[in-house]
């Protein structure tokens, strides 16, 4: 992971650190999800005493607030969207294609998303996540002009792809035993897209 | 409240209990809630509310029920309302566009009851057994929507059963992340999603589609 983005002024000792602790933390979030985890438990998983710790994190929250904008950066479904819908292609294929990739090789991180976009779900620990999110939409906005149809079904097709995850639970997701019901989805969507406008 | 033959008392506690579960699931969720934490807040003593509940399953199996029924007759009452045509009409989508609507408009006039369920729904996901299944929010929409019937008379069954479960599974989606989650959406400045009408346009025309081959 790539601290950059978080914009801290850390020393290299200190990065490392903090890189070491938000792995512990991911970790920890991703097997019992958010609400269970204290910072007691972070600071043992991450072999640091309490003290050290709070040096870095005021809280338990902004912690998985920092860990939301590295994943949802390392997926970034922005991109990763946005090269597959280059000019001329099948709609369809590029969100089956989209689908794929994150279900079957992103599928821990759109489960620590799904858990912190649920944990959340009102408000974020800081404003530092919609900062990020603000951030990535207006460079967006510049580049790309699409209709609002097409980023709601976007929206929508996002949702329920968490969703499939977030009903799968912590068992074991396999994509190929979705891959038929995502199909009918993606063709039904991609069909009333097409019709509607 | 449930049929229970039992003292004004009692009634009266109970109703206390489960008008108390009913605003915390709505403000926290279920996964941080405790016997203790509803006692306190119902002004209540352990001891006491264990008298009538012993478990949250138990205490769903009371409550969910009479959420749904309110939750219900509102959308009746909506339709009523606003004259919405519920007979089905193949080409104008009849019972989803009408039931999808009903519904959106119930749960904005009603944050409390979207926030319930929505956390409900979060919560059945880790815990798929504490509430029988045609009560969780998609097979309940099935169940009783009216959605099934209708695309019947255009596929055969199965694939009716499995477009309403999809047409349900998807308009929870859609009312999780873009009504219940708006607040932090728009604060951050997301594109606002286009209206719901856009998203039910383009649903109902692609489930029609796939229900016709």
């Amino acid at each position: 992971m790539n601290l950059e983005i978080l914009k801290y002024d850390d020393s290299r000792t200190l990065a490392a650190k903090r890189l070491h602790i938000l792995n512990s933390a991911y970790r920890l979030f991703l097997e019992k999800g958010i609400d269970p985890v204290t910072m007691v438990a972070i600071a043992s998983a991450a072999g640091v005493t309490r003290r050290t710790l709070y040096n870095y994190y005021e809280n338990r929250d902004l912690i998985a607030e920092d860990l939301q904008i590295l994943t949802v950066e390392k997926v970034n479904w922005f991109d990763r969207l946005r090269n597959r819908l280059s000019p001329g292609s099948d709609l369809f294929e590029a969100l089956m294609g989209f689908a794929r990739e994150l279900l079957k090789f992103h599928l821990d991180e759109m489960r620590f998303i799904t858990k912190f976009d649920n944990y959340f779900a009102d408000s974020y620990p800081s404003d530092k996540f919609p900062r990020y999110l603000a951030d990535r939409f207006s460079t967006l906005d510049r580049e790309i002009e699409v209709p609002s149809a097409f980023v709601t079904i976007i929206q929508v097709y996002l949702a329920y792809l968490q969703r499939l995850v977030m009903i799968a639970g912590d068992s074991a997701f396999d994509y190929a035993e979705h891959e038929e019901h995502i199909a009918l989805f993606t063709r039904t969507i991609v069909r009333g897209f097409e019709g509607t406008t | 409240m449930p049929h229970i033959e039992e003292s004004r008392t009692r009634k009266r506690n109970r109703e206390q209990i489960l008008q108390t579960a009913y605003e915390m699931i709505a403000e926290r969720g279920l996964f941080i809630l405790s016997i203790s934490d509803l006692a306190r807040q119902a002004r209540l003593t352990r001891r006491t509310v264990y008298n009538y509940y012993e478990t949250f399953r138990e205490l769903l199996a009371d409550l969910h029920p009479l959420v749904i029924k309110h939750f219900t007759d509102e959308c009746e009452h909506w339709l009523e309302k606003t004259g919405t045509d519920r007979i089905f009409k193949p080409e104008s989508g009849g019972p989803l566009y009408s039931l999808f609507s009903a519904m959106n408009a119930v749960m904005h006039d009603d944050p409390q009851m979207l926030r319930y369920l929505v956390r409900l729904d979060h919560f059945l996901a880790a815990n798929p057994d504490l509430l029988e299944r045609s009560l969780h929010p998609a097979p309940y929409i099935v169940q009783h929507g009216g959605i099934r019937e209708a695309l019947r008379e255009l596929c055969d069954e199965a694939r009716a059963e499995e477009l309403a479960l999809m047409a349900a599974e998807s308009f929870i989606a859609y009312t999780e992340r873009i009504t219940f989650r708006r607040g932090a959406f728009s604060q951050a400045g997301m594109p606002r999603a286009a209206d719901f009408h856009e998203y039910l346009s383009i649903m109902i025309n692609g489930i029609l589609q796939e229900a016709r081959g």
